[in-house]
């Protein structure tokens, strides 16, 4: 191994074949390292180079090889632990492979941006002590690191926009995938979600409140204070030129404010929406699993639950609850006319005959249940008969009302199959002197303890007589 | 009684604002008001005109709310709480009952589980629920044919006494202005029915 490349021809070389360095500074910053293992930089070499052609790969073999690297002053150190060999690459070396990558670029966090003020906060401490003479050199020293600083700040800051801005196109390519395939949406939209609260968290925020002119810092001056007392004191020393050049830098920074805000607005908006899709997505996944739960119990062998019991879900979210039609009030047909009265008083009559007779009111048999014997029912039924053989009744439009006002509240033990017996027993042997006609309009009873509801053709008494005087409607 | 009023002067103010707050009001609109509530709806701000094809203000909705307290006294009489919600925008008119019975709750049940079943389904699709409150956007004719389709979504529906399935569930948000019909095949949410899936959203978050 005795062939040896200049430093500048192995540069030229790196950057002819930039790949391999950077994917080293990518494995270095994945790491939080400052070196680059040895053993990996001869793997991805090889592996690198695999695909070159004859010449080319040994001249990139050669070149990459730790000690022309060393010898040509682009490793600076090389430090043995752990078994292993780690090469300190020149950091400018890095750094314009970073520039000549925006991915690579390293983001700003909050303890990079604060040790930049800490320095020129210091240079400051430093600047108010001075003797500001030219022929001093610890003044002149101190002027040239001040340019160094401010000069590398703002190129730091700079990188920086860049770096936000390629990232933020790269989530909207992302996402533009994500809503393209909606079944890898959910895996998308996790990483990108990861992603992007780093970045906004980490970096943005953090380069904003470092850049912005108006931030209360607690440990002293912000950037944009400590500058303009630099530019005050150089100005008060007739150093205008230094003055001059701190009062155009600091107006560049003020100008990346701009750019920074508006992928800070970006990411933001980006941020909100994506999070807030997921959240929704979320809760309704949530509430969605408590309803199939209950879906679930209406499954079991159980062949009465048929449907959802909902009553704990409804009131948990509490939407609605009690929302239900209101029933309009029932008119009372009060009314005027001498037929009216008639009416009223035909019936009171007729209830009257009913109390006269209580003590011969039947009392029916409870009904137990299904399992009851039919002796019974026919005892029950035969009863109701002897009831309905002396009982009175007016013409009306409607008999099953007619006669469940009779019944209902009256008889004991009264249910609505009795109604129905009790029908069937009229329609077949009318009063005498009457005749039932049965109409095609239907109308519902109900009865209050298990709200029990009889749906009933409507029949009407009438009169045999044609020339029924009394007016019915009112029943 | 011009007497009474000289002899009880504070009284007579109190009377005379009693009746001038029903006196602000035609017993016209009042009733309207009372028919709809009366139909089980929920009054919302803006309602769907069929004829124009887009949202309008809610005649009921600005009664109501410039007449608050007069209508919750008013309700309240009747025997129910007239509840506001000003986030989304609507009345509803709440039986005041205590008892907590099953019956009590099934209208609110079921009117939740098909918008739960809507918001479910629109969430999934990678929309934002907030384009179901939009006239232009909300659920189309491809939308309705997926969501009749879901064996699950329909086995719920039926068990929440929908026999009919999405239809009938459709129907029944929309007779309680929770959903509106802007087209053939077309539904959108009312700020109700949207109200209550960013309710869903809210309390998720924040458990």
């Amino acid at each position: 191994m005795s062939k040896r490349f200049s430093t500048l021809d192995t540069t030229r070389l790196l950057f002819e074949h930039p790949k391999i360095l950077f994917r080293m500074i990518e494995r270095m910053d994945r790491n939080e390292a400052r070196f680059i293992r040895e053993s990996d930089l001869v793997a991805e070499v090889m592996d690198y180079t695999r695909g070159l052609g004859k010449a080319d790969r040994e001249r990139v073999r050669l070149a990459l090889n730790t000690d022309n690297l060393f010898r040509s002053g682009l490793i600076i150190d090389i430090i043995k632990a752990d078994g292993e060999r780690r090469l300190v690459f020149q950091d400018a070396l890095i750094n314009l492979m970073r520039a000549c990558n925006a991915s690579l670029y390293q983001e700003l966090t909050d303890a990079r941006l604060r040790g930049h003020l800490v320095t020129l906060r210091d240079v400051r401490n430093r600047l108010e002590t001075s003797s500001f003479s030219d022929a001093d050199p610890d003044y002149t020293e101190l002027r040239d690191d001040l340019n160094e600083r401010v000069s590398q700040l703002i190129g730091l800051l700079r990188q920086n926009v860049l770096r936000m801005q390629t990232i933020s196109a790269q989530l909207a390519d992302l996402s533009g995938d994500a809503s393209r395939a909606p079944e890898k949406y959910l895996e998308f939209r996790q990483n990108l979600f990861e992603q992007i609260v780093t970045l906004y968290e980490r970096h943005i925020k953090p380069t904003l409140v470092f850049l912005n002119p108006d931030t209360r810092l607690p440990d002293g001056s912000n950037l944009f204070e400590t500058l303009e007392a630099m530019v005050r004191l150089l100005e008060g020393h007739d150093d205008h030129s230094l003055a001059d050049q701190l009062f155009r830098s600091s107006i560049s920074l003020n100008a990346l404010y701009k750019p920074i805000q508006a992928v800070a607005q970006e990411v933001e908006h980006f941020l909100r929406k994506t999070r807030r899709g997921m959240a929704q997505y979320n809760a309704m996944e949530h509430f969605y699993g408590k309803l199939r739960t209950l879906k679930d119990d209406t499954e079991t062998l159980s062949l009465r639950r048929k449907w959802l019991e909902g009553g704990d879900f409804a009131r948990s979210t509490g939407f609605l609850v009690g929302l239900r039609a209101q029933q309009r009030p029932k008119h009372y047909a009060f009314g005027q006319s001498s037929s009216y009265y008639q009416l009223l008083f035909s019936e009171l009559e007729l209830r009257l005959s009913d109390l006269r007779r209580q003590s011969e009111v039947p009392v029916l048999q409870e009904v137990a249940g299904s399992g009851r014997e039919s002796r019974v029912d026919v005892q029950r039924i035969n009863q109701l008969y002897q009831w309905l053989e002396t009982l009175e009744l007016r013409p009306t439009a409607d008999l099953v009302r007619e006669l469940h006002g009779r019944l209902d509240g009256f008889i004991p033990g009264y249910r609505f199959a009795d109604l129905l017996a009790a029908l069937n027993r009229l329609v077949n042997s009318p009063p005498e002197g009457m005749q039932v006609t049965t109409t095609n309009r239907f109308r519902t009873l109900e009865q209050a303890p298990d709200c029990e509801q009889f749906v009933y053709r409507k029949r009407r008494l009438e009169t045999n007589t044609t020339d029924s005087e009394q007016e019915p409607d009112h029943a | 009684m011009p007497d009474f009023v000289e002899t009880r002067d504070t009284e007579s103010t109190l009377n005379e604002q009693g009746a001038t707050s029903f006196e602000q009001i035609l017993p016209a609109h009042s009733a309207a008001v009372y028919r709809e509530f009366q139909a089980g709806r929920v009054i919302v701000r803006d309602v769907w005109d069929n004829n124009r094809s887009e949202l309008r203000a809610n005649p009921l909705y600005n009664l109501l709310y410039n007449h608050l307290s007069h209508f919750r006294t008013f309700y309240e009489h009747l025997g129910s709480d007239l509840v506001f919600n000003e986030t989304g925008a609507f009345f509803f008119l709440k039986e005041s009952s205590d008892e907590e019975s099953e019956e009590h709750d099934e209208n609110a049940f079921r009117v939740q589980v098909v918008l739960l079943l809507i918001g479910r389904y629109f969430a999934r699709s990678g929309r934002d629920l907030d384009y179901l409150g939009r006239p232009e956007a909300g659920l189309n004719e491809q939308d309705l044919a997926n969501l009749g389709a879901d064996e699950e979504y329909q086995d719920i529906l039926r068990a929440a006494r929908f026999e009919r399935g999405l239809s009938e569930a459709l129907d029944y948000l929309e007779k309680r202005n929770l959903l509106f019909r802007s087209g053939a095949g077309r539904y959108f949410l009312s700020s109700a029915g949207i109200y209550f899936l960013n309710q869903l959203v809210q309390e998720y978050e924040q458990s």
